[in-house]
């Protein structure tokens, strides 16, 4: 049975993209058949992490959610290019082009669509996990997305204005009754893991969420100015290490 | 047969004649065929009031005249023993020489030559080049030609009025028994009224081929509606698409529709003009919402008649109508960060920008900062200023020696006369036992005065280590009323509680589809 998880924060910048492609070729490290959709339709980046071109791509999920392409088709194999030892990872890109970004935005979709293509995907590629990189924000079309998955991860940095905003995000999100995650990101180094686990259980004796894991400021991952998926290029780097933890804690969803 | 008239004949001497007008009727079927109709054209002779109380002999010559002027007969005997009987003859198959080669009126004409010798009665029928002689435009015009040589090369012109069609003359080729067919698919804006389609080959017709047909105007249909959103907020543009065919089916690819926009009332209507964009193949109309318009449901209407393609073509034939919602805007409200710490004396500035749904900076309403420390207000609202050089919302407060030291949280909503809101709040440290940087003294540079500096700085630098990770406890601290607060905001706009419904509606469909797969199972 494949599980839909969404990846979403409330603000940008949270490292919602590199979580997703991380823990997505983490998964696919263990032999796990994964699926990466981006659907942060009015700023797209996944395709940098995986080194796609957009030139080269024929459909992206733009067409596929105006109905003009099958979610298959607008879907690029990474097994072998990122050499994934037996475990596959599909990614499906948005459209970079400003003309389609526009389009989509100005129109909307259905998600009667989006839903048929997760559906679609998970049939068609045999799929154990497919990871949903959202749009940050409070939007219609985003919440409604979440509500279709089966599980909701937030990404919050430990800064004031995005808890504030990522505790009302976790209010809004759990009343769709779907499990939802916390994972807070670019942890500011000197934080001992019992002040961030106190934190934790201070957010789970308010809020209906649980702690899925917490990933420290990385000079790493931000000089790798997101060209690259540090799990798959130094996969004993500590980050790497948080970044696996984190795909088996997300192996552990009920 | 012989053998039966004679006795009939023998019997007539024996037993009187019961003395007779008949009455006869001739029918035709069908009334109008094509030239080459392998079937023909049945031809059907009924007599009523016939000498019948002993068997009387009949004879019939039918005779039929092509457009041509040449005719061709058929004799048909029987022995009347009813009242009322009927005869039929198929031209051109009883017709020895008959044939459909020629477009116009063929006449038909019975004589009766037994008992007596009279005429009985006549008729037509009518042979034509093409399918029929009314077409609406788009439709196809089937046109098919006989009797020429095989594989003679016809031309056939189509002229409507007095004009050449475009595409026409043209020609074509007869095949072996000298038939051919050609399919002209009239365009949308083709001339309405009558046209002349002629054929000519070779072999010389005795009479002109040709026949005329009308064209008229078509109707269209509406198909594929599709509105953008279903949930719209204030100020957002909504796009309504749609595409029509003419009732050939062939998609319309020009013209405008005025679409009507009405109001939850049901009452105030708006009209906007859908046009055809070629580039994305439909007909599309938008409709921009303002921050005062009515929230609910709108519905945007196809009425009859209201969409032209351009060339008279017009449609559709019944109104369609589709529902969309109206929910208030919700501003995203975004406050510029604080940096610094803020002592006693100095003015907090608070910047925010404050945009609409579509986008657009909000510029005219009410935008209000709130400070908070611990809950509890330090200062009344303060009224924000729209700077438009800026396009942001601004103002200040200074901060006093009797306000709280610690985190503010600086609250800004933004309001306007129609029920749109929006809110953010962001966070500050404010230490009041500093003080305001001020001019420096004229011993600012002697020895002493940057030995107590260094001083100070060593063991402000230790206090900071020695706080650093207390300061971190409260970069993370939770207001969680506030936070609730805000939430509950977002809970009761019709804008989540739209969500929910949908998700609830998908819930319900995907149980009854679970439902109905394992009812289905064995």
């Amino acid at each position: 049975m494949t599980r839909s998880i969404a990846v979403h924060s409330y603000k940008g910048g949270t490292g919602k993209s590199t979580i997703t492609a991380n823990v997505a070729v983490a998964l696919a490290l263990k032999g796990r058949r994964v699926g990466v959709m981006d659907m942060d339709l009015e700023g797209p980046g996944l395709h940098v992490f995986f080194d796609i071109d957009p030139s080269d791509l024929r459909f992206t999920l733009n067409d596929v959610l105006a109905g003009v392409a099958p979610p298959e088709a607008a879907c690029v194999r990474m097994s072998e290019k990122m050499n994934l030892n037996g475990g596959e990872l599909y990614y499906s890109p948005a459209s970079v082009r400003l003309s389609e970004i526009m389009r989509t935005l100005k129109t909307g979709y259905e998600v009667d669509m989006f839903e048929n293509a997760i559906k679609r995907l998970q049939e068609k590629f045999g799929l154990h996990y497919l990871l949903i990189d959202t749009h940050p924000g409070i939007m219609h079309d985003t919440l409604l997305a979440l509500g279709v998955c089966d599980h909701q991860i937030i990404v919050s940095r430990v800064d004031q204005q995005d808890i504030f905003g990522t505790g009302v995000l976790i209010e809004v999100s759990s009343s769709f009754e779907k499990p939802v995650h916390l994972v807070l990101n670019m942890i500011p180094p000197g934080v001992k893991e019992s002040e961030v686990s106190k934190f934790a259980r201070v957010i789970g004796a308010h809020f209906t969420t649980e702690m899925a894991g917490w990933l420290p400021w990385s000079e790493e991952v931000i000089g790798s100015l997101s060209r690259s998926v540090l799990t798959l290029k130094q996969p004993k780097h500590a980050i790497s290490l948080r970044f696996r933890a984190l795909a088996e804690t997300i192996e552990g969803f009920a | 047969m012989a053998l039966l008239v004679l006795a009939a004949m023998l019997m007539v001497e024996a037993v009187p004649r019961v003395s007779a007008v008949e009455s006869f009727s001739l029918t035709t079927n069908p009334g109008r065929t094509l030239e080459g109709d392998p079937v023909g054209i049945g031809l059907t002779l009924s007599v009523t009031n016939a000498m019948y109380s002993v068997p009387t002999p009949y004879s019939f010559v039918w005779t039929v005249t092509d457009p041509s002027g040449a005719s061709t007969t058929y004799t048909q005997n029987m022995v009347s023993t009813q009242p009322s009987w009927s005869l039929m003859a198929y031209y051109p198959t009883n017709f020895t020489g008959g044939a459909l080669n020629h477009a116009g009126i063929y006449e038909i004409s019975i004589a009766e030559t037994l008992p007596s010798s009279k005429p009985a009665t006549s008729g037509q029928f009518q042979i034509g080049l093409t399918s029929s002689i009314s077409y609406q435009r788009t439709y196809p015009v089937s046109i098919i030609g006989a009797g020429y040589a095989a594989f003679e090369n016809v031309t056939v012109n189509l002229t409507g009025g007095s004009s050449i069609t475009s595409g026409f003359p043209t020609s074509k080729l007869a095949d072996a028994g000298g038939k051919f067919s050609l399919t002209w698919y009239s365009p949308p804006n083709s001339s309405p009224g009558n046209y002349t389609v002629a054929l000519t080959g070779s072999t010389t017709k005795s009479a002109a081929d040709s026949q005329w047909f009308i064209l008229y105007p078509t109707n269209v249909t509406i198909i594929n509606s599709w509105t953008s959103k279903i949930i719209v907020q204030r100020t957002q543009t909504i796009e309504f698409r749609f595409n029509a065919t003419y009732l050939s089916g062939i998609p319309v690819t020009s013209g405008t529709c005025v679409l009507n926009i009405i109001e939850p009332d049901g009452l105030t209507s708006h009209s906007v003009t859908a046009l055809y964009d070629s580039v994305l193949a439909t007909f599309r109309a938008n409709y921009t919402t303002t921050l005062a318009s009515t929230t609910g449901g709108w519905t945007w209407n196809i009425a009859a008649d209201s969409l032209n393609d351009g060339s008279g073509n017009g449609g559709p034939l019944t109104p369609s109508s589709h529902n969309f919602n109206i929910q208030s805007a919700s501003f995203s409200v975004n406050i510029l960060s604080y940096g610094s710490v803020y002592s006693s004396g100095m003015t907090v500035p608070i910047s925010a920008d404050v945009v609409m749904p579509n986008g657009a900076n909000f510029t005219q309403g009410t935008v209000t900062a709130t400070i908070t420390s611990s809950g509890r207000q330090v200062t009344a609202p303060l009224s924000l200023v729209y700077n438009a050089s800026s396009g942001r919302w601004s103002g200040g407060y200074k901060v006093n020696p009797n306000d709280p030291s610690g985190t503010w949280l600086i609250t800004v909503n933004a309001n306007d006369a129609y029920g749109n809101s929006g809110q953010s709040g962001a966070p500050l440290n404010v230490n009041i036992t500093g003080a305001p940087p001020a001019s420096p003294p004229a011993w600012f540079m002697t020895w002493s005065f940057l030995l107590v500096v260094l001083v100070a700085a060593g063991i402000g630098v230790g206090i900071l280590i020695l706080r650093r990770k207390e300061v971190t406890h409260r970069e993370v601290k939770l207001d969680v009323t506030a936070i609730k607060h805000q939430a509950d905001q977002v809970k009761g706009d019709d804008f989540l509680q739209s969500i929910q419904a949908q998700l609830k509606k998908r819930a319900e469909r995907m149980a009854a589809e679970h439902d109905a797969a394992e009812k289905e199972k064995p």
